[in-house]
């Protein structure tokens, strides 16, 4: 009798697809892959109140304050408290607001912020203290900015600021030996030829604006508020609650 | 006369070690894919112009504080703040974050750099504001609020 074969099980698996599927798998994570970004406004709260650090008051002539209020939903109006004598923003009477989005108000604050640019010395030495922060070094390493790049080999540049776009003639300009011509708003950078900007400190101004806020308005209308600040190169505000006065409603 | 064969170079790229290549890609990314776009409360954030914006530094040590009204608009209902994957009340995220910034210097020798506000729209400014006093008087002083970029900048 003839015995016949049986068909022989294949004991070997096909791996030839591996790859693609390897691949597919691959491109999907290369494509849905988010790295986390943390983007928002930077603030920097006021140092709590203490014996050793004294008050700082600021002078009537830089100074601005603006009491918010919310209209609607997603409106915010501003009442103007107090101004700068002689500016171009007046101090309102009770009941002229005036809306966050108001053009008029935009320009007055971008033109009291732009008389009170500070002076090319306060940035440079921010600048030099960011510099020595980034490196790790003692403050007071580098005796100048010249010194600092000559020993560190870096590049001086100025970013254009976003004043210089909005104000383009009427934006004040003062030179510098090192940088050129900086208007209020740009930023000082060093930088590095293999580790790019190292340090940067912005021509901010040296008006302040505080802002009172009715306690139920909403959070967005403060971030609208200091957005259009900021936008304006008003970079340094104060955070308040405006109490209701008197009895009523 | 005897011709010599010319040595014949190979035209095939091995591919043998593609696989494990392609597999070690793959398990990089399966390990740092973050599926979830926002770790804690469903909030909508305010907006802001991106030239007012600025990003962390993937150097800075921070800590995201999630804010939310369970009413938004409803000035009586409760506000809860989320850090990390636990709730709690807004009054005591500034101790919590203090005892967070101490275990950080006792544990690596690091700083908190900046506190990561990420809060919703519709939370009364009173709130806030008390949230801000109380983080001064905790030493917490760099902080940064979370907002998205208006789709149409100036």
């Amino acid at each position: 009798m003839r015995i016949r074969n049986k068909p022989e099980a294949s004991s070997k698996i096909t791996d030839a697809s591996m790859s693609d599927i390897a691949f597919l798998l691959l491109i999907f994570f290369l494509v849905t892959t988010t790295f986390e970004v943390q983007k928002g406004i930077t603030y920097r709260l006021p140092k709590k109140p203490d014996i050793d650090t004294p008050e700082v008051v600021v002078d009537e002539t830089n100074r601005v304050v603006m009491t918010i209020k919310q209209w609607g939903l997603h409106e915010y109006v501003a009442l103007i408290d107090a101004a700068p004598p002689g500016g171009p923003l007046r101090r309102a009477r009770a009941g002229e607001d005036v809306s966050l989005a108001d053009t008029s108000l935009h320009r007055g604050l971008r033109e009291l912020a732009a008389e009170r640019a500070e002076p090319l010395d306060a940035v440079r030495e921010r600048l030099l203290g960011n510099l020595e922060a980034a490196k790790g070094v003692r403050r007071g390493t580098y005796s100048s900015i010249r010194r600092a790049i000559e020993a560190e080999n870096l590049t001086p540049m100025v970013m254009e600021g976003l004043p210089s776009r909005l104000m383009e003639d009427e934006v004040p300009v003062d030179e510098d030996p090192l940088f050129g011509n900086v208007a209020f708003g740009d930023t000082l950078v060093l930088s590095d030829v293999r580790q790019g900007p190292i340090a940067t400190a912005v021509r901010e101004s040296e008006m302040v604006v505080i802002l009172k806020f009715f306690p139920d308005c909403d959070y967005e209308g403060m971030i609208e508020a200091i957005d259009m600040l900021r936008t304006n190169g008003v970079s340094r505000t104060g955070i308040t609650i405006q109490e209701r006065l008197g009895g009523g409603a | 006369m005897k011709l010599k064969r010319r040595m014949k170079a190979s035209s095939t790229i091995f591919t043998g070690t593609m696989a494990d290549i392609v597999f070690l890609l793959l398990v990089f990314f399966m390990s740092t894919t973050l599926f979830k776009e926002t770790g804690g409360l469903r909030v909508r954030f305010p907006q802001a112009h991106p030239d007012v914006m600025s990003e962390l530094g993937k150097d800075k040590l921070t800590v995201s504080v999630w804010i939310k009204q369970l009413e938004p608009g409803n000035d009586e209902s409760d506000i809860i703040a989320r850090i990390g994957d636990y709730d709690l009340p807004l009054e005591n995220v500034p101790a919590q974050l203090k005892r967070l910034s101490e275990k950080f210097w006792r544990e690596q020798n690091k700083r908190l750099d900046v506190v990561v506000i990420k809060a919703d729209r519709r939370l009364p400014m009173g709130n806030m504001v008390d949230l801000f006093n109380s983080l001064r008087f905790e030493e917490l002083y760099r902080i940064q609020f979370n907002a998205e970029e208006i789709q149409s900048p100036v």
